[in-house]
């Protein structure tokens, strides 16, 4: 494991989600879960499903808040690297040209991305990750590793993947979707998805207001299946326990778990296999899920954006939706919120083709 | 950085979408991957040709690089959805998602590691080789396995204009490989990666390759136009200049290519995009 790497922080975020953005989130979370829509996509048989819902959002405005609320100056971040994670791409825009234009129309994948930022004038090259549901997540890790090994000053990046027609018709298909999710509950019966724009700017300077720092993480491929990991939960404790490798934390350093818990059936049983394996004692388990819905390839990015605005607001967020006890995950999450924030929690984040990512943040040291 | 091993499955561009089935039986691929999607298949088809003679990787990580992604599986997709209202078939819509090509080439190579898909539309090979040096620096020392897939769409499919012009450039389809490590391994590198940069300017270009007493004679040069202009400008010659105005999956494969067939010890890979450069130089022939 290399050791003469840079500390990487957090210097500035924006967020919006159904729940609310950077600015009011943590008191929305406080609160309660956002407000979900019911979305007809007129479509064969597939009945309207539930949906955290934005009605409008602008990206380029997320990305240039997030720059405001650095303390990095603004010119330098508009020549930064710009780090996309997204599931969906450009389907929203494809689906849109074609009903306008009766043909399919395809875009390049990540043209959309490339207008954002022409947009904003920045000149800064542009990555795109799209893997599933670890978009983000992995965008979060590669962009940790090129400023931690010196290749950049700074990254600016984007969790992106907002409400079309083919992603909610193929989970349906696929028959994982469900009203409300209920993270490791015995009930649990799938997930609800959710919009998400949220932006992350890393650097190696805390901003002068807080001091979260990108410890690291690992990714690791899993050929269980397509669709999941495995469900003995192997894959999923390797890539946990390379991660404490690569950030050179012990299991007991862990004081927090952000699951993945999307309330999938065998999602969870994968996870909760993968977590007891990797710690003889589990600290404490939450899912922000239930709060904003399962943002896909943008989780990374509002999972952790909320996280920081719930932890600077002074608590670790409950999981709502859990009610029964599952004897075969045996895992009770969060019930209440808790208030002593921990100094290293764990990010997990698991999606198709086997992917799966954990992110180590550490929390005001 | 050392380039071990390289693998191209390429094919000419067609409407018809000829069926790879014939190619999948050749190359012993499991069954399983006729439903995998042809963006999948066609990645199998080149992993497995660029490992084709190595012995087992067993611990690989695993990176693939595209412009388009399973462009034409997404207008499958659409078609489905948004113009006939039906549901999607599910492997059609799990296989709309690129890292499913990472699900069926570490599972036809039986490999273990981390895996990536990240999109660039003008250095993708470059892009995805800086991940894998970045690996190695902040996590792991296993071999990186990189591929460039890029598929050919439909003749029906409309790509509208100032966004993307697939169908005007694109004439292959398929994927091209390289296996990249930075410890040795049990065959000899084909070459070592002496610069490997991105987003340079046009005078970091030069000294970068003055760092190298690269003379212009003892290089291999693949550039597009605007490269080519800077260099006519800088050397003042034009002999040992040759043009990629290819496609990027075509630029990829005829990076291989070169790699394999060039007599020159240097080789250079040069292209401008946005007002500046990425630069890859390799030595070849290297122990």
């Amino acid at each position: 494991m290399p050791v003469d790497l840079r500390p990487v922080y957090i210097n500035g975020y924006s967020h919006l989600t159904a729940l609310g953005d950077e600015g009011n989130i943590a008191k929305q979370a406080q609160q309660g879960i956002a407000k979900q829509a019911l979305i007809n996509l007129e479509i064969a048989d597939i009945p309207a499903i539930h949906y955290y819902q934005l009605p409008t959002a602008n990206c380029s405005s997320l990305i240039s808040r997030a720059i405001e609320n650095s303390s990095l100056p603004k010119e330098d971040l508009l020549r930064s690297h710009y780090l996309f994670g997204t599931s969906s791409m450009s389907i929203g825009n494809n689906e849109a040209e074609t009903i306008t234009n009766g043909d399919i129309s395809l875009m390049r994948p990540d043209q959309e991305h490339q207008n954002i930022i022409d947009d904003m004038t920045a000149v800064g090259p542009i990555f795109t990750f799209n893997t599933a549901c670890t978009s983000s997540a992995n965008a979060l890790l590669v962009a940790q590793r090129m400023i931690a090994t010196g290749i950049i000053e700074h990254a600016v990046i984007i969790g992106i993947d907002r409400l079309n027609k083919t992603t909610l018709s193929g989970f349906s298909a696929l028959q994982l979707l469900s009203n409300k999710i209920k993270p490791f509950d015995r009930a649990r019966k799938g997930v609800v998805l959710g919009d998400a724009i949220s932006v992350i700017i890393l650097t190696t300077e805390p901003h002068h207001e807080y001091h979260y720092s990108l410890l690291g993480g690992a990714n690791q491929g899993d050929t269980h299946s397509p669709t999941g990991t495995d469900e003995a939960g192997q894959s999923i404790t390797q890539t946990i326990n390379e991660a404490l490798l690569n950030t050179q934390l012990a299991a007991e350093d862990i004081g927090l778990i952000k699951a993945q818990a999307a309330g999938s059936p065998t999602n969870d049983l994968a996870e909760a296999n993968g977590l007891k394996l990797s710690f003889s004692t589990l600290p404490p388990v939450t899912s922000l899920k239930p709060y904003i819905g399962h943002t896909l390839g943008a989780s990374g990015c509002s999972e952790l954006s909320l996280l920081i605005s719930c932890f600077r607001a002074g608590f670790i967020p409950a999981c709502p939706g859990f009610n029964a006890f599952d004897e075969g995950l045996a895992i009770t999450p969060l019930t209440s919120h808790h208030h002593i924030i921990p100094r290293y929690t764990l990010l997990n984040h698991f999606g198709f083709g086997g992917n799966n990512t954990v992110l180590v943040l550490e929390s005001g040291h | 950085m050392y380039i071990y091993q390289t693998g191209t499955f390429l094919q000419p561009a067609n409407d018809k979408r000829t069926s790879l089935k014939e190619h999948l039986k050749a190359a012993n691929c499991s069954p399983s991957l006729r439903r995998a999607g042809r963006f999948n298949q066609l990645a199998v088809l080149g992993a497995k040709a660029c490992c084709s003679g190595l012995d087992p990787l067993s611990e690989c990580n695993l990176i693939i690089t595209t412009v388009n992604g399973p462009i034409a599986n997404t207008g499958i997709l659409l078609e489905s959805v948004i113009q006939q209202r039906q549901i999607p078939m599910p492997f059609n819509f799990m296989n709309s998602q690129n890292n499913s090509a990472c699900f069926y080439v570490a599972q036809a190579l039986a490999i273990r590691g981390s895996s990536l898909v990240c999109m660039h539309s003008t250095a993708p090979i470059e892009s995805a080789m800086v991940l894998a040096k970045i690996q190695w620096a902040s996590a792991n020392s296993r071999p990186v396995l990189v591929g460039h897939v890029d598929e050919w769409t439909l003749p029906s499919y409309r790509h509208p204009t100032g966004y993307s012009t697939e169908r005007q450039t694109l004439s292959m389809e398929g994927s091209s490989w390289f296996l990249l490590s930075n410890e040795p391994m049990t065959t000899q590198p084909m070459a070592r990666v002496l610069e490997l940069t991105l987003s340079i300017s046009a005078d970091e270009v030069i000294t970068t390759l003055n760092q190298h007493n690269c003379h212009i004679s003892s290089v291999t040069w693949d550039l597009d136009q605007a490269s080519k202009e800077l260099l006519i400008s800088i050397i003042k010659s034009t002999d040992s200049l040759s043009i990629n105005t290819h496609s990027p999956l075509e630029g990829t494969e005829q990076f291989s290519r070169r790699l394999k067939e060039s007599k020159e010890l240097l080789y250079c890979r040069l292209h401008q995009t946005s007002g500046n450069f990425n630069l890859v130089l390799l030595k070849r022939n290297v122990a």
